[in-house]
């Protein structure tokens, strides 16, 4: 095969690898996603707010007495593009909460209701609880520890 | 504005296109050939297998299997030739071209141990080059010895270098302390477009195993390549679109397997002359599973990488003009971290298509050398995925840079002197669990390169110009970022350097360096948890551009048996901008801290030195130690993500083809930690590395052993982000074989 045929069978190649080569980004930055815009939550008791975790702060606590459980215990997200209350889709999003120290107290979700739960009093003392929603294996918002009293 | 940028784009490659196919007719009478052979010093027997390269013009040439050699179409001139062949003393020569003739020359090569300098101990340097040589090379023997998984870990043993990494895969050099943006890592003298300098997680898109020479170059002709180089830049060579044809078809091929990690990998390299017309092609494959610790497996630090390119170019006494086309595709895992919020770790697939056409013409006038053209394009992509199948987040990044250089003949006060333009456009898109809005970055500088010699006298220096806009595609006002809006900067970078021969064995000079550095788009919008980092990002749009002054004196001493280097060096950076830990943390994850971009002024302070001594014809001890000083001037605590100081020594028995040689490099403590940072203990470990090289007619056979971390020793890196799960890999046996015909 001459030279010429081979330079111009690869420049051919070439330029169709250019023109295959797209100019737009792969990236479709405008594409809606589904993750929960949450800045914060409001757990409410009886239909009144105990705890409110919002701008990096923690008002209010979580109280409970040994071998005892809480009332349900409903939790409300803060958007953080208007600030307005809101629960996550559930079909895409979860609630988990972890107790730092489950001999202190535990936590149990309640059935029927994706973003309700009750707190079980097992020994007097503090400890913790992380509120956070999760969405397909990741947490789309984590709360600061919010405290939980259990009393005799 | 945009549409205008399209029609630039959309019209460029043709147009480059139709440039490459007029070389074609054009015609210059400024060339000569080179041809020859290489022979034993002793001997007289002919060396098959050796690496020729026109150091000037970066033409380079494996030499037949006879010894015989010869390059067409040089452009008249004063030229260095240098020679590189395993179990021979790399050499370098000095050779007039005259036009219109072939200039016979035979090289005379010696016999040297297998040692492990791609520059070889010489006695004195070469008193009529007519270039300053990059001042770290690593290449064949060097290369294979030193192959890693990244580029990182191939060059990391090199002197003032260091890597910074997250699990085997993610990791990036640094020199001197600096990283990232400030140590521009280039392929073929080119931007890659990935982001691996802008987060530890990020790979970098290419594959030692492709690689024939990685050049780390530092000082005023760095500025060259970026104005934001005051680490330097490490140019990783490939020659994908070939620069000349082949005397007949040479290739290489490549088989490694590893114990770490079970891992293995295999390269196959293949350049084909036909007639005026050169093909290259390469291919790549590598595959690791999770990599062993002391301390136990460090789950999820797998990798899959497939890499290949062809180029093919149209050479003649005009010049060249090629094209050449690619893709790096890569799928490697984080490991997990419990605290930071990624229990099971995540995957980071990659993919980057990239193409480049090049140009180059002899100009048949008295003062210029030759003119060339560059265009790359590079589509990358990266999507983290998160342990559920679900992408986390995803970036894309489209650059089309183009460059025209013009080289001019060493005549009056100019010697490799360059002048030149080089712009960019980068389209920014990341989607996912991320707020940072898509942008368009457009760059362009203009620089000036020159070197001139007088008597013991060398002097170097460049001076530079850009201009960089960053726009994003929506302006808004963030809470946590400031106004979102486009950013225009500017600026000039320069160098200098003076070296002074003392006497023909001591040399000693000062370099003075003055670099510029716009933000980008990251550390401008950036916004969301990083979850593959542990943070939670917040960019700063009100960043000014940093500015550096770099000062370094140096000292190098060259003995018949031996050779000594120290360098101490001072870098003062006005706006160092870094992603600074606020201790806060995140509204939205507040199990993430809050790390901002700031622009504080930072100074490192460091010095290096290296020592080689070949006492006995069978014996060789090598050494080097160095260190680095960060400081946060206007806080007056230390600069974060310092590596520590750092040691390595080696002793090696040389026999005929077969060489081995023992290693301890070390670490002492890091203790002078940025804010929130965890100090990191020192320690020592040893290595152990066997070469052997067997030819024939036909091929060359080398065959490489390497036993890293013999004593399975437990210790971690400053500069690894994942040093709280895990320690540095165990024990690994690492065995490489490469043909080449």
């Amino acid at each position: 095969m001459k030279w010429y045929s081979i330079f111009a069978i690869v420049s051919i190649v070439s330029i169709l690898f250019f023109a295959g080569c797209k100019d737009d980004n792969p990236v479709n930055h405008d594409e809606d996603s589904d993750h929960a815009e949450a800045a914060g939550l409001i757990i409410t008791q009886d239909g009144t707010e105990i705890v409110r975790y919002e701008e990096g702060a923690v008002t209010g606590n979580i109280s409970v007495h040994v071998d005892e459980s809480t009332p349900v215990l409903s939790v409300q997200f803060i958007s953080e593009e208007d600030g307005d209350l809101f629960t996550p889709d559930s079909d895409h999003h979860s609630l988990v909460c972890e107790v730092a120290d489950e001999s202190i107290a535990t936590y149990e979700k309640q059935e029927g209701s994706d973003w309700s739960f009750f707190i079980h009093g097992v020994a007097a003392g503090s400890t913790t609880i992380e509120v956070k929603i999760f969405h397909e294996g990741h947490s789309d918002f984590v709360s600061l520890p919010i405290s939980i009293e259990v009393a005799q | 504005m945009k549409t205008i940028l399209h029609m630039i784009r959309r019209m460029f490659v043709p147009f480059l296109l139709f440039m490459n196919m007029m070389t074609l007719y054009a015609h210059s009478s400024g060339t000569g050939t080179l041809s020859g052979r290489v022979l034993d010093a002793d001997t007289g027997e002919p060396v098959g297998f050796t690496y020729l390269l026109i150091e000037e013009i970066h033409f380079w040439q494996r030499v037949n299997a006879d010894g015989s050699f010869k390059f067409d179409h040089i452009p008249a001139g004063h030229f260095s030739i240098t020679t590189h062949r395993l179990g021979y003393q790399d050499q370098t020569t000095t050779v007039d071209i005259g036009k219109n003739r072939t200039t016979e020359k035979n090289f005379r090569i010696s016999v040297s141990p297998l040692m492990l300098q791609s520059v070889a101990v010489s006695g004195e340097w070469l008193q009529d080059s007519t270039m300053i040589e990059p001042e770290i090379v690593v290449a064949d023997k060097k290369l294979r010895q030193n192959l890693g998984m990244t580029i990182a870990k191939t060059i990391e043993n090199e002197p003032g270098l260091d890597q910074i990494s997250m699990g085997p895969a993610p990791a990036r050099p640094v020199l001197r302390g600096l990283g990232g943006d400030r140590l521009l890592l280039l392929e073929d003298g080119e931007r890659t477009g990935d982001l691996s300098a802008t987060s530890a997680d990020h790979a970098v898109s290419i594959d030692p195993m492709t690689t024939t020479r990685i050049e780390v170059i530092r000082g005023p002709e760095a500025l060259i390549y970026g104005s934001n180089t005051l680490g330097g830049v490490i140019n990783v060579i490939r020659e994908a679109v070939p620069r000349h044809a082949p005397q007949k078809r040479t290739g290489s091929a490549t088989a490694q397997g590893e114990s770490v990690n079970r891992g293995s990998s295999g390269a196959l390299e293949l350049s084909i002359p036909a007639g005026p017309v050169a093909v290259r092609g390469d291919f790549s494959l590598r595959s690791a599973g999770d990599v062993q610790t002391p301390a136990g497996t460090l789950r999820n630090t797998n990798i899959r990488t497939v890499n290949g390119s062809t180029g093919a170019s149209l050479t003649g006494h005009w010049g060249f003009a090629g094209i050449s086309g690619g893709v790096y595709d890569s799928k490697y895992g984080i490991p997990p971290d419990p605290i930071g919020g990624h229990p099971s770790g995540g995957d980071i697939d990659m993919l980057r298509q990239h193409a480049m056409v090049e140009s180059e013409f002899n100009i048949p006038a008295n003062r210029i050398r030759h003119v060339n053209f560059k265009y790359q394009y590079s589509r990358y992509q990266h999507q983290e995925i998160e342990s559920s199948g679900s992408i986390g987040m995803e970036f894309g990044v489209v650059t089309h840079n183009l460059s025209a250089t013009l080289h001019f003949c060493e005549c009056g006060l100019l010697g490799n002197a360059r002048v030149g333009f080089w712009s960019e456009h980068r389209d920014y898109a990341s989607g996912g669990l991320t707020f940072t809005p898509a942008s368009d970055e457009l760059s362009g500088a203009l620089f000036f390169y020159n070197e001139y010699f007088l008597g013991q006298w060398s002097l170097n220096a460049s001076l530079r110009a850009d201009l960089k806009s960053v726009r994003p595609k929506e302006e808004y006002l963030s809470r946590n970022v400031g106004s979102i809006r486009e950013r225009n900067f500017s600026g000039l970078s320069g160098g200098l350097s003076v070296n002074n021969h003392l006497t023909r064995n001591l040399k000693t000079g000062v370099s003075l360096l003055r670099t510029f550095r716009a933000p980008g788009v990251e550390e401008l919008f950036s916004e969301g948890p990083h979850l593959a980092a542990y943070s939670y990002e917040i960019g700063n749009a009100d960043l000014n551009e940093e500015t550096g002054i770099g000062l370094e004196w140096f000292a190098e001493l060259k003995l018949d048996h031996g050779s000594l280097r120290a360098s101490l060096f001072r870098n003062n950076v006005q706006h160092y901008i870094f992603p600074q830990n606020t201790g806060e943390r995140s509204w939205r994850r507040a199990d993430l801290y809050l790390y901002q971009y700031t622009g504080l002024h930072a100074r490192m302070d460091g010095f290096e030195c290296s020592a080689d001594w070949m006492p006995l014809s069978w014996l060789s001890l090598s050494g080097q130690l160095q260190a680095v000083y960060g400081m946060l001037v206007d806080k007056d605590e230390p600069l974060p993500r310092m590596p520590p100081l750092s040691g390595k020594v080696e002793v090696g028995w040389h026999h005929g083809p077969l060489s081995i040689s023992m290693d301890a490099k070390g670490a002492d403590k890091q203790d002078r930690l940025g804010a929130f940072e965890e100090s990191t203990d020192g320690y020592v470990i040893y290595g152990l590395n066997a070469q052997m090289l067997i030819s024939d007619r036909w091929f060359m056979h080398t065959l490489t052993l390497t036993v890293e971390n013999i004593t399975d020793t437990e210790y971690r890196r400053h500069l690894n982000r994942v040093k709280a799960i895990m320690p540095e890999p165990g024990r690994n046996i690492r065995l490489l074989y490469k043909i080449f015909f």
